[in-house]
């Protein structure tokens, strides 16, 4: 894979980057010179890097020039040159881009999202809106839980975009305004948004680190986000919005080898979907969870400050960071760094623990049907029934909680909860009882409990009925 | 407004017009003719549409002398009922009919009734109403009009067809094509066949998309 990095020759303090990006004259302007020079010197180039003034060029054109040669303009990296920059800093992130760029897996067509350019020229009040594409989500459907009654989407959405029906989940993209909260949010990890996926941030944010002689500070900004002042010796990771990055994303890249690290707010005026309680959520979970561990809450501060001190945890190789495994290994790794790391309880935590209330608890075993990444597990053998938990397969989605019959009762709570020890510990049963057999050929009818509820929600008029029901299993019952 | 707004739905009109005489019985006069429409169609600006990328992979494949290329045989062994029948059979009804019920004759005259309501009579087309090629032409249809629409300023008659062409688009094209491409892609298409069916679904997905976008900039 081929990655180039282009610069627009009028930007200011272009030496900084001597032969690290190749100059384009108008680049911000016309970006056919770009179409012209792949074409004619490096035709083989499938991602690129763009530097370019500060919000003033036109993503519509740029988009296109790229199609032209083509590449897949979802891709694209583009970092609006911040005045003021070192030419050290500038390297770097350049750098970084490129490593993201390269991990770019490429888009479907599904997952161009055009929206009107708000860039207005003459042209376009004589002809219908050139769009620009923004990278949406896309459902795989082979990974998605939604036949066993997973809807995490459907919750996590702010747009309603996600829709639930007979088992299937239905996308609309014209309703979708890509702020990845279902990318993080689906437990099976089957939605992906091409242009922030978790390999894309892990090599950006591995390069920066790797690249940079000094400890660096990453910045987690919102791909809509006016530009945010450069604050040297930090680095910006764009992804669709602040709010889809979880607090556990925050600790793996102080693991990694960040000096610090935050997500920042789109504006002073706040997330205009509406969605920063959910990234101010993220930032409280990972300095809970760093007090917790006897570390310093303020790795994490609230804004890109200035001074990133040192690299506190050295750097840590993910196997597959920003995924669910990814949040667990960063536990592990926190924990073994402090003896003994405390039990977090936060409902910003993307691991949860389940309980049941034996008393109301039916083990009718809806949990486990629908549960999406088998935390919870219903066993039968012989004449027993039993549910059991794995709290390193758990991604607090609830989904058991609406699932339930008997939530009301209270059979099941989950909990944001992260508990080393319980993520090392063994799947363990959290619920066991009986299962009636058919007096006649001996085959299991259903859990004692979940009859005997049954019995007490039909009241003593169905005494005979339900001594029936629970002597025969459905084959052998014969109407009288 | 009108001029740039006739153009390229006359583009559009020759990509679904090219597409539906690309995914047909190859022949090598068909196929001359083809390699002359993309190059017309080459002229158009097509990198204004998102799927320009696969749209120049495929085109690369053209001029193609049919014979030598084998594309007969590729075609038959995936589109067309041999012995075990086709890998990917190019009709809507194979993909929607075990899905939604009923009897593949039922379908097919469900869909002969939305041509009537939509004026358009298939007598002269080759295959079936609901074969790929026939849709594509079907869409090619509509642009046709919306490009008349324009050109003689009718912006009502503009958006009607649009409105007509995003409704056959959501419920027609871009429902099956997915489910096709999968099929295709899993038989292991020879290039052409490849880039060729990646071309199809990114002009269904992206022109809905456009058809919205445009539905919506009139409608303001």
């Amino acid at each position: 894979m081929r990655a180039a990095a282009f610069v627009c020759a009028d930007t200011p303090d272009i030496r900084l980057l001597g032969a690290k990006a190749v100059a384009i004259q108008g680049l911000c302007e016309s970006p056919e010179g770009l179409a012209e020079w792949i074409g004619r010197q490096a035709a083989d180039i499938e991602r690129v890097v763009l530097l370019l003034h500060e919000s003033h060029y036109d993503l519509a054109a740029v988009q296109k020039a790229l199609r032209s040669v083509e590449v897949d303009s979802l891709g694209v990296q583009i970092l609006e040159v911040p005045a003021g920059i070192s030419k050290g800093d500038l390297e770097v992130a350049v750098a970084g881009l490129k490593s993201r760029a390269v991990a770019f897996a490429g888009s479907r067509p599904e997952q161009h999202k055009p929206v009107r350019s708000e860039r207005v020229s003459r042209r376009a009040l004589f002809l219908p809106p050139q769009p620009v594409y923004l990278a949406a989500p896309m459902v795989d459907h082979e990974l998605c839980a939604a036949a066993d009654g997973c809807r995490a989407c459907v919750d996590v959405c702010p747009q309603d975009a996600y829709r639930w029906h007979q088992g299937r989940i239905h996308f609309n993209k014209d309703a979708c305004e890509p702020c990845g909260r279902c990318v993080s949010g689906c437990p099976t990890e089957a939605i992906s948004n091409p242009s922030a996926s978790a390999e894309m941030l892990s090599a950006q944010i591995k390069t920066l680190i790797d690249q940079s002689d000094v400890p660096v500070g990453i910045r987690f900004v919102c791909s809509r986000a006016e530009l945010v002042p450069h604050t040297p010796g930090w680095y910006d990771i764009s992804v669709p919005c602040t709010a889809m990055v979880p607090g556990a994303w925050l600790l793996t890249t102080l693991l990694m080898g960040a000096g610090s690290v935050t997500a920042v707010a789109c504006s002073e005026a706040g997330c205009p979907l509406k969605l920063d309680d959910h990234r101010l959520q993220a930032l409280d979970f990972a300095r809970a969870t760093l007090a917790s561990a006897s570390l310093d809450p303020e790795l994490v501060p609230s804004d890109a400050s200035d001074g990133v001190i040192g690299r506190p945890f050295g750097t840590h190789d993910f196997s597959s960071a920003f995924t669910h495994a990814g949040d667990v290994e960063t536990m592990l790794a926190l924990d073994a760094l402090s003896a003994p790391m405390g039990v977090v309880v936060h409902e910003g935590s993307s691991l949860g623990v389940v309980s049941i209330d034996s008393d109301s608890c039916t083990l009718c075993a809806q949990c486990a049907q629908t549960c999406p990444t088998e935390a919870i597990v219903a066993n039968y053998e012989g004449e027993t029934v039993t549910l059991s938990f794995d709290a390193a397969s758990c991604t607090n989605c609830r989904q058991c909680t609406i699932a339930c019959p008997e939530i009301d009762r209270g059979a099941i709570t989950v909990e944001g909860r992260v508990e080393p020890a319980l993520l090392r510990s063994e799947r363990s049963d959290i619920n066991k009882g009986t299962v009636l057999v058919c007096g006649s050929c001996g085959k299991p009818i259903a859990p004692s409990s979940m009859m005997d509820r049954i019995g007490e929600l039909l009241g003593d008029e169905f005494e005979d009925t339900m001594a029936y029901l629970i002597r025969r299993c459905i084959d052998c019952r014969t109407l009288a | 407004m009108t001029t740039g707004s006739t153009d390229i739905a006359r583009t559009r009109q020759g990509l679904y017009r090219f597409f539906g005489g690309v995914l047909s019985v190859p022949t090598q006069a068909h196929f001359d003719l083809l390699a002359d429409a993309a190059e017309v169609l080459g002229d158009r600006d097509i990198d204004n549409f998102a799927f320009s990328p696969a749209w120049r992979r495929l085109v690369r494949h053209l001029p193609m002398e049919v014979g030598q290329s084998g594309i007969e045989v590729d075609y038959v062994r995936l589109f067309a009922s041999g012995m075990s029948g086709a890998l990917a059979p190019p009709i809507e009804s194979y993909y929607r009919v075990p899905a939604k019920g009923g009897g593949l004759a039922e379908y097919v005259a469900e869909l002969q009734r939305e041509y009537s309501a939509m004026d358009i009579t298939i007598a002269g087309i080759v295959e079936a109403p609901d074969h790929i090629s026939t849709e594509l032409d079907v869409m090619a249809h509509l642009c046709g009009a919306e490009a008349d629409a324009w050109a003689s300023e009718d912006l009502g008659a503009a958006s009607e067809a649009l409105e007509l062409q995003g409704r056959f688009l959501r419920q027609h094209l871009t429902v099956w094509v997915p489910f096709f491409h999968q099929r295709v892609v899993a038989a292991n298409p020879p290039p052409f066949y490849r880039d060729l069916i990646d071309s199809v679904l990114g002009l269904v997905i992206h022109d809905k998309d456009h058809v919205h976008l445009v539905s919506d900039w009139i409608s303001q």
